[in-house]
């Protein structure tokens, strides 16, 4: 039987979701039976492929980039799994959201620069004007809360997922 | 007087003081309904809509924290529609403010947080609405902060009832509904407030809190309000 | 909204008024309404100056934070100074459906209003030269009217932008008078 594969990758978040999945010690030993890790910040792959299985996403939709990778990874994946608070909720990065975007980013490269004063056009993506759950993006269909999302969880998740059932979280995870 | 009634809550029959509701009979018996806005020793207001119970015979869900029992009363505390409105009413209070648990210093003794674990809450169907709020920190020992407000008046009313000093109200109306202290004075500068950090105690969520706490450091002494009243209303 | 420092002190003569007003309606259960409403029609403007508030709380004694309240909860009453006239547009559905939005948006562009920008749909707007006081209103219950505009405490059905701002320049003509 052809392993499941994975694809992971972060969005507009700190990466604590990424470095919790790393978490997993010796679990992920078991994980790497079932399945191959096609894509993230964990492996070599440049593009998203096609024909992934899971894709676990951390991290809220905040710029154009995040935007697209977000598209491509639905698209490509069958399985989409929030992971983490700012992917189910938008978290912290959402913190921006009452403010203006072009105040935003005055006040950090104009107000806030020592040097180099401006806002940067090129070699950064556009920032969104408001930093949203994932699933006001694209279609998500596991929420794993949690700021990270404990290891247990997240191998609880997975491993429902690599045995082809959907994981019932109930009253398993909390917020934050 | 104390009349004896009795009543059926989830087929149980269960011997109550008419006078008393839903839910005190309920919890008195150790039967679960959510509530938020509720608390003993406060009078009950049926705001957060948590505890809405069926009863039969009547067609429309009722507030078990302001619905008093009567004799034969047959109540049902849990059903999948109640389920489905009760998550629907947590979502809603989670969209309506900036509820960022992660850097919440209640996070982890919080009671909206606790609800929407108890209630399979992993997401929030509705948009966020992400309203510009500010931070009261004028007070020397205590801090306010909007975007964490459930609007539940359990601080109002026990500033009310249990201090007597009635510092805190409500101003405004529907979403622009705001928790103002006299008229709208900053915290720090209230003339009637006694600083008994009563408010913060009964407060469910971290909207307001002591000082010099970090992230999941601050626990409330909710009973401590309660036995208060409780010992007030012996004397 | 008016932030919430008091700095004066009503005048004598305003404390008078309070004082009366105050004798005549106490002991009434939700006695404040009345006071406060009957206060408001006292202004000249129309409004109740946040001293005004805290002289009625200390003469009822009720807490400043429930006076507060009830001001703020009630869209009768304005914690901010009105104009000279009051054109209400109605935001109902039934208003909407019939295209009240437009003609709010045609009176604020006609009394050269900058929108207020907070994303909420409800608007109490006031020219700097108090002449007009534009605000919505929830519904008028004349829906069959729709869409409603109420002008000076009289209300017109059917209205159209060309109608409203006919009254609304008739208005404004008067001053020059």
């Amino acid at each position: 039987m052809d392993k499941v594969k994975i694809g992971t990758c972060w969005l507009d978040g700190c990466s604590g979701c990424h470095m919790s999945l790393l978490d997993l010690d010796e679990g992920i030993v078991g994980v790497l039976e079932k399945a191959d890790i096609v894509f993230g910040p964990l492996v070599d792959a440049q593009e998203w492929p096609e024909g992934v299985d899971v894709a676990l996403i951390e991290g809220a939709v905040s710029s154009q980039d995040d935007l697209d990778l977000a598209l491509t990874a639905r698209e490509r994946s069958k399985i989409v799994v929030a992971l983490g608070d700012c992917a189910v909720t938008g978290n912290v990065p959402s913190m921006r959201n009452g403010i203006p975007t072009r105040k935003l980013l005055e006040r950090v490269y104009v107000e806030g620069a020592t040097e180099g004063r401006g806002v940067p056009t090129d070699g950064v993506p556009a920032l969104l004007k408001q930093a949203e759950p994932l699933h006001s993006a694209i279609k998500v269909d596991v929420h794993v809360p949690g700021c990270p999302p404990k290891p247990d969880a997240i191998l609880f998740v997975v491993g429902a997922l690599l045995e082809g059932r959907m994981p019932d979280l109930g009253s398993k995870l909390r917020f934050g | 007087m104390t009349e004896k009634v009795k009543v059926r809550i989830d087929g149980e029959v269960i011997a109550a003081t008419a006078g008393q509701t839903i839910l005190e009979v309920a919890r008195a018996n150790g039967k679960y309904i959510p509530a938020l806005c509720y608390m003993e020793g406060l009078s009950a207001v049926g705001a957060c809509r948590l505890c809405m119970v069926e009863v039969s015979g009547v067609a429309r869900l009722l507030p078990a924290c302001t619905t008093p029992v009567q004799e034969g009363l047959a109540v049902n505390t849990s059903s999948p529609q109640l389920e489905s409105y009760r998550k629907i009413a947590i979502e809603l209070l989670l969209v309506e403010r900036n509820h960022v648990c992660a850097v919440c210093v209640s996070s982890g003794h919080c009671e909206l947080q606790t609800l929407a674990q108890d209630h399979g809450v992993t997401y929030v169907r509705y948009p966020y609405n992400f309203p510009r709020l500010t931070v009261d920190a004028t007070h020397p020992r205590y801090v306010l902060d909007h975007n964490r407000c459930v609007l539940c008046s359990r601080c109002v009313r026990t500033c009310a009832e249990v201090e007597g000093a009635h510092v805190w109200d409500m101003a405004g109306r529907g979403i622009q509904t705001r928790l103002v202290s006299e008229l709208q004075r900053p915290w720090g500068e209230s003339t009637t407030c006694t600083s008994c950090g009563k408010c913060v105690q009964a407060c469910p969520t971290g909207a307001m809190a002591e000082k010099g706490w970090g992230v999941e450091e601050m626990t409330k002494k909710r009973a401590v309000v309660s036995r208060l009243s409780s010992i007030r209303e012996g004397q | 909204m008016t932030a919430g420092l008091v700095t004066a002190p009503p005048r004598s003569e305003d404390r008078d008024l309070i004082d009366r007003i105050i004798g005549e309606q106490a002991g009434h259960t939700g006695a404040l309404l009345g006071i406060l409403a009957k206060l408001q029609d006292h202004n000249r403007d129309k409004y109740l100056p946040m001293e005004t508030l805290e002289y009625v709380a200390k003469r009822t004694g009720l807490p400043e934070s429930q006076v507060y309240s009830v001001a703020t909860f009630f869209a009768l009453f304005n914690l901010d100074p009105q104009g000279k006239h009051t054109v209400a547009i109605c935001r109902g559905t039934a208003c909407h459906t019939r295209g009240s939005r437009a003609l709010l948006e045609r009176v604020k562009l006609q009394l050269g209003m900058q929108e207020t920008g907070d994303g909420a749909d409800k608007v109490a707007l006031t020219t700097p030269d108090r002449r007009f006081t534009i605000r919505t209103v929830a519904c008028f219950g004349q829906c069959a009217l729709a869409p409603v505009a109420e002008i000076d405490h009289s209300i017109r059905g059917h209205v159209t932008e060309q109608a409203l701002i006919r009254e609304v320049e008739g208005l404004r003509r008067e001053r020059v008078r």
